[in-house]
Parts: structure tokens; sequence; C-alpha cells
């Protein structure tokens, strides 16, 4: 679908939903945003490529909830994306899912979700695509690794919720297990551009817990996540057939004051690869990394962000000097991490609109490019910015 | 700047005081100051009484009590019925009116931005149906008088055909 028609057809139901959503008190609710905004990456080709100026920041976003009884629902969201260099371009199915709601199960409200459902385990990842949601366009690579949003973002399978309120706090405990359909810019990522099979997700597992005072003005969580992937080569293919497994462990925390809000998320993943490159091929490496951010409202319209987002590929060659050397030059060392100082600033400039812009300052470039991208060497250098405003709307 | 109605309470406390202070020396006029002083103690108090927020529900709905962790549960979108299965509809204004901010801090003791979060995250990722927003708090008393389930606030007072509803701590 091209860009033109998916936004036409996005405008329409826009429209049609407007029209809908007057009868707030029907079965059916529908809600969307629209965003555009203006985006560059300077010195790193991230986002644009060739220190371009480009409206490659796009986000529109259709859902309907429709309730079928008092506890089940059926829920849908149709996305549309642009995000330059940082993802595939195009529509997806954000989510479709079956929603069964038991309002008592032993003092927990238990809800369970069937179907293409998203990742509600970290801060963000609910809503990753949802630019009213987000602090800023570009979220911390550390944990919101672009390059495999898609693969993080959601799975195709089963995802419950138990909570329990009482007088002083609230407990949230999420398990998931599903796949995603992996797409050849994934397998590129993993394996290189010269790999031509087919790299699956066989399964991913996610588990969190989370606490909160009574109030909801703390967030506390950690979560827990394994993925198998398995390639199967084609019939004339570099590539042999491999797999790898990832694991990640995270802590999440937020906290919300009448006029400032802080954010973090701590994470180690550790990964490993069997095969795929040769026969007795084997690699372990360890990443970690996270982020704090820190938002100050100044008044009802502005409030302004700082935030502070690091991650290293491998603990046991923090500052890349390993890879360089083992791979001859070819990838300079400041591949291995990647720390990025953000300032941003967010005018609310009527109910339900907004203007956002924001800065990044970057040292390092694990995250912008596949350590097999033949470009590596040329892509990124060392220090780099990237920066955005972007307009959103949402009904 | 706009003070809400216990900061402009606080200020006049605090002008107050000043002012005895400085007019100490001026004791024959004390008895009189202190007078002033009363009177605008009880002239804050009505007003503070007047203002407060209270919560509303259509006629329809049965319950009499709700608790505050009901309460919470039902404005931040994770509880969608009632206790005899009619779907609670939720009425609020924008996150800027004072009503709304009043309500969100004395009542739900939450943030309005931290509430409107909540929504979002909500409604964007399907798990919910989260408060129609209205723009005046005459519509929120119409919509509310006429929607059967329908849960809203107001300031104490007001004349409507909704029916309060008791809101405990326990």
């Amino acid at each position: 679908m091209n860009r033109l028609s998916t936004l036409a057809i996005m405008a329409m139901l826009t429209l049609a939903a407007g029209h809908v959503n007057a009868q707030d008190t029907s079965r059916l609710n529908w809600h969307g945003y629209i965003s555009q905004g203006l985006t560059q990456s300077i010195d790193g080709d991230f986002i644009t490529s060739d220190n371009q100026i480009t409206g490659e920041l796009t986000e529109i976003g259709l859902n309907g909830l429709y309730q079928i009884s008092s506890n089940v629902s059926v829920a849908g969201q149709v996305v549309y994306l642009d995000g330059g260099n940082r993802f595939k371009q195009g529509s997806r199915l954000d989510y479709l899912f079956i929603d069964w709601t038991i309002p008592d199960l032993a003092g927990w409200q238990a809800q369970i979700h069937l179907g293409r459902f998203k990742n509600r385990h970290w801060l963000y990842s609910v809503t990753r695509d949802v630019p009213q949601t987000r602090d800023t366009a570009v979220l911390p690579q550390s944990v919101y690794f672009d390059s495999f949003r898609d693969v993080a973002l959601g799975s195709n399978g089963v995802q419950t919720s138990f909570t329990k309120y009482t007088d002083s706090s609230i407990w949230q405990v999420n398990w998931g297990y599903g796949r995603s359909e992996l797409g050849d810019d994934q397998r590129d990522f993993f394996l290189g551009s010269d790999a031509k099979g087919e790299i699956e997700q066989d399964f991913v597992h996610q588990f969190s817990v989370y606490w909160q005072p009574s109030s909801m003005n703390w967030k506390l969580g950690v979560s827990l996540l394994e993925s198998d992937f398995s390639y199967t080569p084609s019939e004339e293919d570099v590539r042999i057939a491999g797999e790898s497994n990832i694991r990640r462990f995270m802590l999440s925390m937020q906290y919300f004051s009448e006029n400032w809000e802080f954010s973090s998320e701590l994470l180690r993943e550790i990964q490993d690869i069997r095969g795929a490159f040769a026969p007795n091929y084997y690699d372990k490496r360890i990443g970690e990394g996270g982020f704090v951010q820190f938002r100050y409202l100044f008044s009802n319209e502005f409030s302004g962000l700082v935030g502070y987002d690091t991650y290293v590929n491998d603990v046991d060659d923090r500052n890349g000097k390993g890879l360089e050397a083992q791979t001859f030059g070819q990838i300079p060392a400041y591949f291995a991490y990647m720390d990025t100082t953000t300032v941003g600033l967010r005018w609310d400039i009527a109910p339900r609109w907004r203007l956002q812009a924001e800065h990044h300052w970057v040292e390092g470039a694990n995250r912008v490019v596949s350590l097999l991208d033949p470009s590596i060497g040329t892509n990124t250098d060392k220090h780099w910015r990237m920066w955005s405003v972007q307009l959103m709307y949402w009904f | 700047m706009k003070l809400n109605i216990n900061e402009q309470g606080d200020v006049l406390l605090k002008r107050t005081s000043e002012l005895l202070r400085n007019l100490r020396k001026y004791r024959r006029c004390l008895p009189h100051l202190k007078a002033l002083f009363a009177c605008s103690l009880v002239v804050w108090s009505t007003f503070t009484l007047a203002a407060e927020t209270t919560v509303i529900v259509n006629s329809s709905v049965s319950q009499q009590v709700l608790t505050q962790t009901e309460l919470r549960q039902i404005f931040t979108g994770h509880r969608q019925f009632w206790d005899n299965g009619t779907k609670i509809h939720v009425f609020v204004l924008d996150d800027h009116a004072p009503l709304h901010k009043s309500f969100c801090r004395e009542t739900l003791k939450m943030f309005p931005y931290q509430l409107s979060r909540l929504w979002d995250q909500l409604t964007y990722s399907g798990q919910g149906v989260t408060p129609t927003r209205v723009p005046s708090t005459e519509a929120l008393i119409k919509l509310l008088e006429d929607t059967p389930g329908a849960i809203g606030y107001m300031k104490e007072g007001r004349a409507t055909d909704a029916r309060m509803i008791k809101v405990v701590t326990q």
C-alpha cells in the first residue's frame, strides 16, 4: 500500500470515526491519532541519510473497541508509520485481540488477550507508536531499539494480566506467550544482507510484575523476556542453519509529582547464537544499558525534558576495542556502545493538539546499524546528532 | 497568576498575619483587626466549602456508596460495570478545567496529567474504554442526567436530577 492511498484511507476512516465517536453510549468506541514531523540525523544515518532534513516522521493510527458482552470485547488498531531509516515504512496491524475480563478471580481482576496483542511489560511498550503517549519521538534506544520494534512491540498468542487493588496499593502481574513474523530487514540485521533464507521467531515468553501505591504516583516493576529465533537457509545462501536465544531482564521505575515526572528503565540482556555463520560457530554476549528521563511541567501548556540513555553491546568489551581488533578495523570501536543526551520541549497548543520538539546528542553508534552491514565503516560518525519537531492530533 | 482556593486562603492568612505584625504598635486597632481577620476566615471557609466537588451518578445507579479504591478503578478505566451489570459511563471535564483539577487532586488524590496519561495508554492499546471529555459543567451534568449508568462530578450545591454518591476511604 503506498503512502498516499494509506493516508487517504486513514483520513476517510478518521472522518467516519469522528461521526461514530459522538455515539458514546454505543458498544463501539473509535479513537485515532495523526502526526507529522520534520526530522534529521546529522553525521549519522539513523533517521535520515546524507544529513537530509525530511518529513519521514509520520504516525497515523485508528482503533476500535467493540464490547460484545460485559466481560468480552474485541479491540484492534491499524497504523501507518514512517520513521525514516529506523524501521520499515508502511501500514501495520498493530493489534487485534479478544479481551476476556474476569472481574473477580480470588480477589484479582484478570484480563486475557487472545490474538495479536501489545507488549505491556515495559513503561512505554504498550503505546510505543502513539506519539502523544511518549516523551520523545525517538525513544531511548537501549530499551526501545527501533530496528527490532516489530518483534518487541507485540506478539501473536496469549497475554494475561492480573490486577489486585487494595486500599494502599495496586499489584499487576502480566504474562504473555507468542511469536511475531520477522521481515527481511530483521533477517538482514541479525545475519547481514547477504543472508537469503528465512528467519523465524520460535517463541517469545514475557513476564512482569508492577507495584503502585493507591495514588499511582509511583510505579515500580520487574520484567523478564526470553525468545528463540531460528534461521533456515535458502538453496543458494552464504549462511547455514542456525539459532539464537535472547534473554532480557529489566527494572522499570516511574514517579509522578505535581510539576515533574521521572522515569527510568535498566536492562541486561544475554544473547547467544549457534551456527548460521559456520557449523561450529558459537557466540555469546551480555549487553547492558538503561535510561533516565526527567520532565518538568512549566505550566499547563509547556513542559521540558532532559534524558540520558546508555547501552553497551558487550559488557566484556565496553569501549569496543576488542570488536575493532577482532574485525581488523572494519568495525570502529564506537559501534560497540551508544550514549545519548536528550532535551525536549512540549507545547500543548489546545486540547488534543500538541507540538513536540527534541534534540539528541549521541556518542557511539551501536543501535544505528547492524554490525554486519557492509556500510558500517562510513555509516555514522563517533559523535552525531538527531532532532525532530512533531505536530500531533488525537481523538 | 491564578491560585486555587487553598492557595488563596493561605495568601489571605499570610497577608493578614503580616498586617497584624506591622500594626502591632497601633494596639488600639487590634480588636478591630482581629474581628476583620475572623470575618475573613469565615468568608474563606464558606467559600472553600461551597467549592467542594462531589461525585454524582445517574439516578438509575442503585449503588449508594463507593470506596476510594472503587472510585479510582472507575476513573482509571479499570472498572467498566456497576455491580448490577450496567455499563459505567464516565464523564469528565477537560484537563485544565479547575473543577477537574480539584476533583483529581482532592477526591482521587492524583494529578490530572497522570490520569490523562493512563487514559491514553488504555485507549490506544485496546485495554478499555476511557471517560468522555465534555467542554462544560452544564454539558457534563446534562449528559449525566440523560445517560443510564453515568458517573461524574460537580460542585456541591448545584441543582440536578443526578444523585450524589458517598465516597468512603475504607
